[in-house]
């Protein structure tokens, strides 16, 4: 039976994580072993979890500091990957799978590589909202020829990007091209590895594997949107994407996301001061270049 | 230094799995059953290295496939943790049990990093499949710019390569002509020294009626001269009642494993790094396989590894005979008679195969005479009676031939450079290039690029080397770096001379008229003088082979390696 590694990563939702590991050991097809990477919660997440006994076999990691959501994914894939586990099959704690989504994301998985090649490096879910309609932050992006595969009877799309809401992710594509880059912190990690993955061969979202993300507010992201209790996260999402834009496509890929950028953020009447920080982040970009990390490359 | 005498073990009996001698079983008892036997040697022998490290504990293993470009990962640090990109896919899983003694003994903190990974429960190894070896072994080239530069000049200008090479080996030549400090392996463990934070715990003695068993550390299990007479060493240990127990320390797809000299052996191919499973000083695999067999002395065929462990050996068994067998002094910094001089404080017993290397053994490195043995290795390959020159007959076409593996050592550049030069001067010659090996490929591009391709002809170690010689005129050793070669003594035996270069102990044989420069443009040169000169002159051609006939006399006089090596073991 193909073996898959749950990971997920937390910090400071509690009572959502409950729900989230619940609905991992309700799985039709059960995980191998459940890591659960604790961003150094201050909740009580360390305390529940050391008592915690589940169906599924668990390991907690707790980080000695919050490393974000980049940090703990890419600690939590490493875990998968050096437990041996075909795939792993990645989550944020507020993403409760339904019982059928581990096994349609495998049977999935399965299907477009038999009709695309041994090269297909990962399938995501339809991310719905507690409402049942569609979660606006968390659509993939689809590839030109996106119905390749439902006309061929298939329930998958084909995507070059996702976000980490539910995530398979073969062992070979981790060995090929490393982790996410912890160093990222949050924002714009899972864009920049999907992306990484995709980069021979597209990846599938898998329509009838159904994971509900509970993330309070159902709106989409925009740097119009930046105010000064959001400006932190904004911060790492420009610093990020102008790196990415700038050493992995080129300087007019980041000149272009600069003006896009600053249209954004005067469509949005963002005040100045913001205005400029953003701008430094941007800036920041051309210096901050991580290098990628490989399972071998870990400290042991 | 403390000791771990405690005797509470019992003494474990040799099971077999998958027909191989094991310190373990499987949980179930079909796993496995459709590898070949080189699989088999390979899982078994990692296996027992697991077994080994994990003492009476269930280990459950995953089984990963790999390429040509990934060499069996068995014994490794990332086989504990699975942190190897190799392991791209798992392709199965089983449990073994390990059937070793644990050992009542508290850890030192130095040994935190070892018991970590000893610790775990999941065991992550890649046994390559026999399909790998239908492709050239698979060297990783140097990686960066100065790895892709001489990679390009390797290629285009061969000679030019082997001259920058020349170069650049300049630096060590002090080495080869200077006595090198023994290691002093206490020492080490002293404040201030390498291992200052580890402490030497010494291995427990073997339980009553252990199995008696002897140590031997090789290369790897490829094809080569050394290589024969190490697993010739592996038979002489079986015959003489020991269990030889074969560690090697090289990564190979070991092609060589399923040698029957190697039958009942316990077989251990190393994967290395293995620095943080194996603490300094303590020496977790190595005090397993002391405490639980009835080791009586060590052998040492070029393996690094064993090298660097053979003073903690002797600590823990003091007084057991240590012996190592050394062919080349290499130019790049001594190679392992240097390695041999660096832990002759724990040798009790040098070999070395020509009376060249013992002189550098006991001049240059001033080990005492009566610890250096000088043994050649001609009885492997090569019967010494009855040879008689052959004779060129009137229809044949004077032929020249290079024996030896596709390896920058034996430089089958400078040969394919003098058959360019012979062809050259007008002369209708006929080559043969018989080997193979990681240059293969590179080999076939210069012969292409010389337009000699239906002047060489190339053969593969599939057909036999006697077929060669007895085709030969004249034999050709172009190598930059030798000991004294199987073949020269294999060609003399067939009735064919030897033209050489001037490395190694080859002078032992080859009379200075047909020894040339070891440079590989002035090689190439000389060579292709005195083969035109052979091809001329029947006589000189006679004359040489015997010269070289009378001289090799005189070596395989003295004892054979083979019939010391069976005394000296047979005393153990």
């Amino acid at each position: 039976m193909v073996s898959v590694a749950g990971v997920v990563v937390t910090f400071n939702r509690l009572e959502k994580l409950k729900t989230v590991i619940a609905s991992i050991e309700a799985q039709t097809h059960p995980v191998e072993t459940l890591f659960v990477i604790d961003n150094a919660s201050t909740d009580g997440t360390a305390e529940y979890l050391a008592s915690l006994e589940t169906s599924v076999p668990l390991e907690v990691v707790t980080m000695s500091v919050n490393s974000g959501g980049a940090g703990g994914f890419s600690e939590g894939m490493r875990r998968g990957y050096a437990s041996g586990a075909d795939h792993v099959w990645i989550m944020d704690d507020d993403c409760y799978p339904q019982p059928e989504a581990l096994s349609s994301l495998i049977t999935g998985f399965d299907g477009a590589v038999a009709e695309l090649g041994p090269d297909v490096p990962f399938a995501c879910s339809i991310v719905e909202f507690t409402d049942g309609s569609i979660c606006e932050m968390n659509n993939p992006v689809p590839t030109w020829d996106w119905a390749r595969l439902l006309v061929k009877g298939q329930n998958n799309v084909m995507v070059t990007a996702c976000s980490f809401v539910s995530v398979l992710i073969p062992r070979w594509a981790i060995a090929e091209y490393g982790l996410p880059y912890s160093e990222y912190f949050i924002w714009f990690d899972d864009r920049e590895y999907t992306l990484r993955l995709t980069n021979r061969c597209p990846g599938v979202q898998v329509l009838d594997s159904v994971v509900v993300h509970d993330m309070g507010d159902n709106r989409g992201v925009n740097f119009a949107m930046v105010d000064r209790k959001s400006l932190w996260k904004f911060a790492y999402g420009v610093r990020n994407e102008a790196s990415w834009q700038l050493h992995h496509r080129g300087f007019l890929y980041y000149v272009e996301f600069g003006a896009r950028l600053f249209v954004s953020l005067h469509r949005g009447r963002v005040s100045l001061d913001l205005r400029a920080k953003l701008l430094g982040k941007w800036l920041q970009g051309i210096t901050f270049n991580p290098k990628v990390r490989y399972p071998e490359q870990t400290t042991r | 230094m403390r000791s771990s005498n405690r005797k509470l073990f019992v003494s474990v009996t040799l099971n077999k799995a998958l027909d191989q001698p094991a310190l373990f079983r499987f949980a179930d008892a079909e796993t496995g059953a459709d590898l070949s036997a080189r699989e088999r040697r390979l899982l078994v022998g990692g296996l027992n290295f697991h077994a080994l490290m994990a003492p009476g504990r269930t280990l459950h293993v995953h089984l990963y496939d790999g390429t040509v470009e990934t060499p069996p990962r068995l014994t490794d640090d990332s086989t504990f943790d699975g942190l190897s990109r190799s392991n791209r896919h798992r392709i199965d899983t089983f449990d073994i049990v390990s059937e070793v003694e644990a050992e009542d003994r508290e850890s030192e903190p130095s040994e935190a990093a070892s018991d970590a990974l000893s610790e775990l429960a999941v065991r992550h190894l890649h046994v390559s499949s026999d399909s790998v070896l239908r492709s050239d072994p698979y060297r990783p080239p140097r990686p960066g710019l100065i790895g892709s530069v001489a990679r390009r000049v390797k290629s285009r200008a061969p000679l030019l390569y082997d001259d920058a090479r020349d170069l650049s080996l300049l630096r060590f030549r002090r080495r080869l002509t200077t006595a090198v400090e023994p290691r002093d392996y206490a020492s080490e463990f002293l404040p201030g020294g390498e291992h200052e934070d580890d402490v030497i715990v010494t291995a427990a003695s073997a339980p009553e009626g252990a199995q008696k068993a002897v140590i031997i550390g090789l290369h790897w299990f490829e094809l080569g001269g050394a290589e024969l007479w190490a697993f010739e060493t592996v038979r002489l240990v079986r015959e003489a009642g020991f269990l030889p127990i074969v560690l090697t320390n090289r990564d190979s797809h070991q092609p060589w494993i399923t040698r029957p000299e190697l039958d009942g052996a316990l077989l251990i191919p190393f994967s290395e790094p293995t620095v943080s499973s194996q603490t300094p000083g303590v020496e977790q695999l190595l005090r397993a396989l002391l405490r639980t067999f009835d080791v009586r002395g060590v052998v040492v065929h070029h393996n690094q590894w064993l090298y660097d462990r053979l003073a903690w050996i002797a600590a823990s068994r003091p007084g057991i005979p240590i012996v190592d067998s050394t062919h080349i002094v290499e130019y790049t910094g001594g190679g392992y008679p240097l390695s041999s001089a660096i832990a002759a404080r724990s040798v009790t017993t040098h070999h070395v195969i020509s009376p060249s290397l013992a002189a550098w053994m006991t001049d240059v490195q001033g080990i005492p005479p009566e610890r250096v043995v000088m043994a050649p290795l001609g009885g492997l390959t090569v019967k010494p009676k009855d040879a008689r020159f052959r004779a060129r007959a009137d229809d044949e076409r004077f032929t020249v031939a290079f024996v030896g593996r596709m390896a920058r050592q034996k430089a089958p550049e400078v040969f394919v450079a003098m058959a360019h030069r012979l062809k050259l001067r007008g002369l209708d010659l006929r080559f043969i290039l018989h080997g193979d090996g990681e240059l293969s490929s590179w080999v076939e591009d210069i012969i292409a690029a010389e337009g000699l391709d239906a002047d060489i002809i190339r053969r593969t170690s599939q057909v036999p080397v006697s077929k060669t010689l007895g085709e030969a005129h004249v034999l050709v050793v172009s190598s930059h770096n030798e000991g004294l070669t199987l073949t020269t003594l294999e060609a003399i035996a067939h009735g064919v001379p030897v033209v050489s270069t001037d490395v190694g102990a080859q002078s032992d044989v080859v009379p200075a008229s047909a020894l040339v420069p070891r440079f590989a443009r002035a090689a190439a040169r000389r060579l292709a003088e005195i083969v035109a000169a052979l091809a001329d002159d029947e006589g000189a051609r006679e004359e040489l082979w015997r010269k070289e006939r009378k001289a090799e006399k005189r070596l395989l006089s003295q004892r054979s390696a083979s019939d010391w090596f069976k005394e000296e073991v047979g005393s153990w």
